[in-house]
This record gives structure tokens, sequence and C-alpha cells, in this order.
């Protein structure tokens, strides 16, 4: 039977296992050129041909490149435009990645943007598409396809990235014995791809399917993640296999099976008897489970022949060929354990981006397969694994213990000795949520509290109660409700209805989130009666039309700065009309941060005489935004402003400066930092406070950046990736509130949408608002027409 | 306001244009009928300390290009643009 069969190329368990495998594919390329040249890598993305190249990189992890060849155009032709490419073709000069990506800074200088987008281009196809080293010169046909970029969408990528890359791994093989490294060249992503939709186990831990419905999309944008995975993580997942893993012996595009069609025959294929056995095997459902299979090296005559290897090539190199679409039969070889199986492992363990989810999703992943094993004997592997899992866990629950003592020790230390002032500031802060992002308004006022405040027998929630109440939002509280937890989407099933403004004070430990996600069912039928006759309102900045609801009540719909401007409208006038108890905050708008970012870039140029526009000075005097307009100036009126930011053209966080402990609090539900896009407000707002209260202050304020506070959320948020506009309006009114970060979760944010749709649509219906919608007066600019 | 006093002053050649934002921030613009609408989007983003790439220009609902001239879109004196800013986000692609 063996016979009949291709050959492992080495026999079960001998594989070798090197070290470190050389891709020349490298994804940091890509990272560069989007640091350095990023309006050309945008463009380069929008391109149709190499959007999913793109999508690997920003989903961390391939293909849909055009596979057919019409011979319709001549890629050597080109045109002269005097440009650094058209020079070098003339010249006949070589170039390679290395002295590229070296000189990139000097790229950003190009007086032609068309050269520097073929120097995206360039870098696209020679580095990652049709990888070789990075200091082999570019084909000069590659060069001469820039130069009309319709020749690029037209050259056949799938087909010549596909070829390319099996040369690659053929050439590879020779080398698989080497202990320490070998080289990998081509678009090694690909075979990654494909081995985590092949075998899906190993897809789970390296990385995270987006959709797990098969869609017309190429599959590499179907992907997100970068782990580390090892042999050992490899080997154990393979000895876990049980009769009932799952395993797709064929990818194709139009799902897991077996295609065999003349459009993906190769002109020079050969047809081997042995390929068409084992596929005759697998559709008749065999398992390979008692098959013995013959390798090509056999464990006594090691690092023989090249006869054999060759001959393998020819028989590998024909399986390949089958299918363009990664259709390869070679799975049957890596689910036998082949070493095609590690070498990729070890491939992926190159990457150096860090993957929050991958170690959960390894032990989930493990722990699953060790209980569906039915042949008992665990591997060593696998029992060390499991033995640090539960330390970890043992550990983890140790220290929270510790802490906890600590904390008792804490408070009896304190009742037994008598609490002073400083001490009660010290507690009562940390109590409520025992985090930072406690606003510092409600530290200052608690300072000033008598020292009978500390009172131990206030439960948390009454402890909440009383410290809130200076921040809470009165015109909120009578929804605190115990049935807020109920799944809203059932709701009409629900024959008992809530009366409006009904207030049930014994608010339930489940219901610390209400205020922010609550929606009775009375308000709720209000809503949606309305919402049937698609009237529209004016709401401020924005209207709230079908739209706008659209983007707020649909779970995976992204949201705009519309959206984010109506709701930042809506705690703006709240704050003015007093329904919030925050007189000394103030409420920007999306384009303050981006206005701001836009004068950050020019004042970096011109420090020292760098005039502050008029524009900058109107968000700082109140002026700005023009709808709900306060007439207040920061750090004289407010005490802390917060806004929405737009980052990465696809994220949205919120920020909260704070003038009076010079501070930018950051929240973002994906956890960055975001430094890149903050610093701007942690430099310059301390120079427009001194621009604009220089003559009440004199000269003594402080131009000395605010420090960033990166406010801690609890990780894997967003999992929806659509969600990170309402995060960040949430997390603005969590601040504001006192409320801890962790209140809110992938769960309730489903339930926060309604609530912010509901909660606009309530303003825009209320005559206090329309009243002073009606007073709106439209910002005045120095009005002088423009001659062009 | 001033763009209006000045109205008779203008050759035929020219038309005022007025450009609206969305936080209502309103820029007039005096610009010959032949020359293209760049220029005057630069200005405008440049006046009110935005980038041009942030705003799509829409006249009468329909986007308008930065390389089409007032005669070939029609636009006759007075006529309002308006300049919207488009931010949509949903996730951060570095989780």
């Amino acid at each position: 039977m063996e016979n009949e069969c291709p050959k492992r190329l080495f026999t079960d368990g001998n594989e070798p296992q090197v070290e470190k495998i050389n891709n020349s594919c490298k994804m940091s390329l890509l990272t560069k050129i989007k640091e350095t040249l990023p309006s050309e890598y945008d463009e380069v993305k929008r391109d149709p041909v190499f959007a999913h190249v793109f999508a690997i990189h920003e989903n961390k992890i391939v293909t849909g490149l055009k596979y057919t060849d019409d011979g319709s155009c001549d890629y050597e032709k080109w045109k002269d435009d005097k440009g650094f490419w058209s020079k070098l073709l003339k010249r006949g000069g070589d170039i390679c990645i290395n002295k590229l990506m070296t000189s990139i800074e000097d790229v950003k200088k190009w007086r032609e943007k068309d050269d520097r987008i073929r120097f995206v281009y360039i870098c696209v196809i020679a580095g990652l598409v049709m990888a070789t080293g990075e200091t082999k010169k570019i084909d000069h046909l590659y060069i001469k396809m820039v130069m009309d970029l319709r020749n690029v969408r037209n050259y056949p990528w799938g087909l010549k990235a596909y070829d390319y890359l099996l040369q690659c791994i053929m050439k590879a093989r020779s080398a698989l014995k080497k202990t320490k490294s070998y080289v990998l060249d081509g678009f090694s992503y690909a075979l990654q791809i494909w081995v985590m939709e092949a075998i899906p186990d190993i897809g789970t831990l390296v990385g995270e399917k987006i959709s797990t419905e098969l869609t017309a999309a190429p599959r590499c944008s179907n992907w997100k993640g970068a782990a580390k995975v090892s042999y050992e993580d490899i080997i154990s997942v393979e000895m876990s296999f049980t009769s009932h893993a799952v395993l797709y012996p064929f990818i194709s595009y139009s799902g897991n099976e077996f295609i065999d069609d003349k459009e993906f025959v190769w002109p020079d294929e050969i047809r081997d008897g042995e390929v068409d056995n084992m596929i005759e095997m697998i559709k008749s459902g065999n398992d390979f489970g008692d098959h013995v299979w013959g390798s090509v090296v056999d464990d006594n005559i090691e690092g023989d022949n090249i006869e054999n290897v060759q001959e393998n090539d020819v028989a590998d190199k024909d399986v390949a060929t089958e299918d363009m679409n990664e259709v390869d039969h070679l799975s049957e070889l890596v689910e036998d354990g082949n070493e095609e199986n590690h070498v990729s492992g070890m491939k992926r363990s190159k990457k150096k981006q860090s993957d929050h989810g991958a170690e959960t999703r390894k032990r989930k992943l493990l722990c699953q397969r060790a209980a569906a094993a039915t042949h008992g004997a665990l591997n060593d592997e696998m029992k060390s694994f499991l033995k640090a899992l539960f330390d970890s866990s043992f550990e983890m629950i140790k220290a929270q213990l510790g802490k906890l003592e600590d904390d008792i020790a804490l408070v009896k230390k304190l009742v037994s000795t008598s609490a002073t002032a400083s001490i009660t500031t010290r507690s009562t802060t940390s109590q409520p949520s025992n985090r930072t992002d406690q606003p510092r308004k409600v530290v200052d006022e608690m300072t000033s509290l008598d020292d009978d405040f500390l009172d131990f027998s206030f439960g948390t929630q009454d402890f909440l109660d009383k410290s809130m109440g200076h921040l809470s939002q009165p015109s909120q509280l009578p929804e605190f409700d115990s049935t807020q937890n109920l799944n809203r989407n059932k709701i009409q099933s629900l024959i008992e209805i809530e009366s409006e403004g009904k207030h049930i004070p014994d608010v339930g430990k489940n219901d610390k989130d209400a205020v922010l996600v609550f929606v009775s069912e009375a308000r709720w039928n209000a809503f949606m009666e309305w919402n049937m006759k698609h009237k529209d309102l004016n709401f401020g900045p924005s209207v709230i039309n079908k739209a706008l609801l659209g983007r707020l009540l649909k779970a995976n719909e992204w949201l705009s700065n519309v959206d984010m401007d109506a709701a930042m409208y809506l705690f703006r006038e709240k704050s003015s009309l007093g329904r919030l108890d925050l007189a000394r905050v103030g409420f920007m708008d999306c384009s303050f941060g981006m206005r701001l970012n836009n004068e950050y870039t020019k004042f970096v140029k011109n420090k020292r005489s760098h005039q502050w526009s008029s524009l900058i000075q109107d968000y700082a005097n109140g002026e700005l935004p023009p709808h709900g307009r306060t007439r207040k100036q920061w750090r004289s009126d407010f005490d802390r402003i917060y806004f929405p930011l737009h980052v990465n053209g696809n994220h949205w966080i919120s920020l909260c400066i704070n003038f009076i402990q010079r501070t930018v609090d950051i929240f973002d539900c994906a956890g960055h930092n975001h430094r890149r896009n903050v610093e701007a407000f942690a430099i310059t707002i301390p120079r427009i406070l001194k621009e604009i209260h220089t003559k009440s202050y004199g000269k003594n304020l402080l131009l000395s950046p605010y420090t960033l506070v990166h406010v801690p959320v609890p990780p894997g948020l967003n999992k929806s990736r659509c969600d990170c506009g309402v995060y960040a309006l949430k997390y603005i009114e969590c601040h504001f509130m006192g409320l801890p970060m962790d209140i809110l979760d992938d769960v309730n944010i489903k339930h926060a949408r309604q609530r912010i749709a509901v909660d606009l649509w309530e303003a825009a219906s209320d005559p206090v608002f329309i009243d002073r919608m009606a007073k709106y007066e439209p910002p005045q600019l120095d009005s002088d027409t423009i001659e062009i | 306001m001033s763009a209006a006093d000045k109205k008779p002053l203008i050759p035929p050649s020219h038309i005022t244009i007025k450009i609206k934002s969305q936080d209502d921030i309103c820029v007039y613009f005096r610009i010959k009928r032949d020359v293209e609408l760049r220029t005057m989007m630069q200005a405008y983003s440049d006046k009110v300390g935005q980038q041009m790439s942030a705003f799509r220009f829409h006249c009468d609902g329909i986007r308008i290009k930065p390389n089409q001239t007032p005669d070939e879109l029609d636009l006759e004196d007075g006529d309002e643009i308006d300049a919207f800013v488009d931010q949509i986000a949903g996730f951060s692609h570095r989780h």
C-alpha cells in the first residue's frame, strides 16, 4: 500500500527541527513603509491588486491574487518619465530591498509622488509577493511593470507568486537537515495561511479567524493574530488528534473540496499515479489511520542521496500544481506530522509582534484536546504544560488573596487608630474602584469633607452613591433598575413593562452598569414607536436620521464622527443645563482633535514663533464647538475637557485633558497608548493655555508637557471589531461619573449602543433642547472673500 | 456680509462661492470660472486648520473633485459647497 501513495520526507518522529528559518517575506517592510510614507502606503493599499497582502499585514498575519495570464499585456514595455526608476532602468542599474529600505528617508523627499508610489509597489512585490533575499537585486521586469500600474494589475501575481513559492520550498528542502537555520524565499505567508486553513487547530494556535463562514473574500483577510508557536505545541496538537479531528485535505475557493479543473492545470503538468491514488483514498473517506507511510529518507541512510530528493521534487511539484488556490494535497503529508508542518510552525515563531490572546487560545485548545483524547496517556509536554497552567492559576489566586489580606489589615489599622484627614483621602479614593480612573474632582471634594466621612458601615454601593452624588446624572438615577441585565432583544416577549421614572433604590450588585447602558422598556418602546415613523430630528451638529440610528443600533456598524459629535453635544448641553453636575467640565468635538493634530505639525516646524490659529483659540475660549457654545475658558472655567479622537484611520479613542493635574488620560478599548497621536495634546495644551491666559495670570504658566496617563481597561475587548466608538463615548461617561472602566464589556456594550440612541432621540425631542438649538448662532470667521 | 457688498464688482469671468463645513464655518472665495477647484479646496482646508484629504466636497449632494472647474460643474455666482469630514472607525488593527 505504501507504494501507492506519496512518500514522507522523513520517518515519523525523525523530522529535523531547525532553530530558525530566515523568511525573505517580511511583513516588517510594510510597517516601515507605513511609518515613513503613510499617504503612499494608503494609496497602494487601496489598489485592489495587493489589497490582500495589506490585509495580512494589518490583521497581523494568504491569497486572492490574480491567477490567470491572459497574455494581453506586454509587461516589458515602459515609458520614460525621467524619474528615479526610469533612470535606473535606462542605466540598467541594480538595486535591492536592503538598499531601498535604508534610503527610505530619502524617498520621502522625492518630488514625484508617482515615484514614491512605485517605491511602495516595488517593496510589496520584491519584498513580499515575490520575496527574494534582502540583498538580492530586484528583477527589472518588476520595475518596468510598475512604470505602468495597469500592467501591475494585469500580471498574474497569484500564479507567479505560487510558482515561485514552490520553487523556494523545493530549494529549502535540501537544507531541512540543517540544525541552525536556513533560508525560505517566496510568499511564505501563503503557506502559513494554507496550513492554518487545512488544520484548523493550528490556525487557532497561531491566529484568530475573523469570520467562520466561507465568503468570497480571500482567506488571508480572514485571519488576525501573530502568536509564537513552537514545535512542541504543534507536536502536542498532532498527538492529540482523534478520529474526529477536523482536517481539510483540500482548500479551495469554493469551500474545502477537491477541484479538478482545466483552468488550474499547468502546461507542463505530469499526472502522478501516487497522488491520484491518494486523492481517491481521501474521497472514499479513508482516514489513513492504519496507513504505513514510506519515507524518502530512511533512518539508516541519513543525509544521503540527492537523487531521492529530486525524485520527490517532481512528485511534489505535481501534487501542488493541481489547484492554484492553495489546493494542495500536501495536506495529507502534513496530516501525518510531516516536517512541512513544523517548518511552517517555526516560521511563525519568527514573528516579533506580540499577540495578546495567543497564550489563552493555546491553553484553551490544548485543554480541549486533552479532554478529548481517548487514548489516555498524555504526553510529557502536555503534562508539564498543564502543570504550569495550574501553577500559574494558583499563583494568581494566592497573590490576590495576599492583596486582600493586606487590604483588610489596612482597614483594621484605620479603624483602630483615629483616621486623620490625609489617610481618609487616600483610602476613600482607592475604595470605590481601586483604580486611578477616579476623577480628580471627587478627590478634591473629598479632601474637604469631615473626618467622620469615612463610615465603615457603608456598603460599596452606598459608598458609591454617596461619593458619586456630586457627579452622577440625577436625571438618570431613576433608571437604576434590577432588570437591566435582561436581554433586550427579547424585550418584546416580556410582559411586565416598567413604568417610566420608577425608582428602585435597592441597587443590586449586577446593576452597576445600569446608568451607562440600561434602557427601560417604556423608553425603548416609545423610541421604537418614533423610529417607525422615520422622521428626521435635528440635533446640534447632527441629524438624528435613519443612517445615524442604523450605525448606532446595528451591532456590526462602525460609528462616524457625526455620531460621536452628537453624543458629545448631548454631554455638553446636559452639563450646561445642569442635568449633569459637571459645571467645570468641557466637551469638545471630533474636529478639535483633528485640528489640533494638524496645528501641531505646523507648530513642530516653527516652535519659537508659532502663532496659534484663531480656531484653536476659539476652542480654548469656549466659542467652539459652535453647537452648545459654552463661552467658558479652559483652565479658568473648565478643569478638564473630554473629546473623542480618530486614530490610524480606523479607530476611535477618547481623551481627558486635566488642566489642574496636568495630565492627558487616554481611554482605548484596545489598550494601546497611542503616544504618536496623543503627544500633540500633551505638548500644545499648556502652550495654548499660556496664550489665552497670559493677560490674567501673567507669565507664570508652565510650558512643560502634560503627563500621558494610559487608563487601564480589561484586555480582549471589542471582539466584534465594531464597537470602539461606543467604548470611547462610554469611557468618557464612566470617567466623569467616577465609575470603574471595567464596568464595560463586549456584552453590555451592545446595550450601550441602544442607550446612546435612546438618549440622543430623547434629547432631540426635548423642548428645552429644541429651544436652545433654535438660538444657535453659527461661528464667525473673519469673512473676507479669498481671491484665487 | 462683505461678500455681498462686493458682489457688483465681480467681473463676469469670476464667481463667488461659499464653502461651509459641518460645524458651520463658512469661507467665501472668488474664483475664476475656468480654474480647477483644487486651489480653492486647499485654501479652504488651510483656513479651517484641517488637511484637504480630511474633506469631501459636495455641491447639491454631488461630490466634486479637485480637478473640476466651476464651468464644468455649472457653478453659479453665490453657490454653496459643503465640506464634510468623514471619519468612521470601529477597531484597531493592532490587536
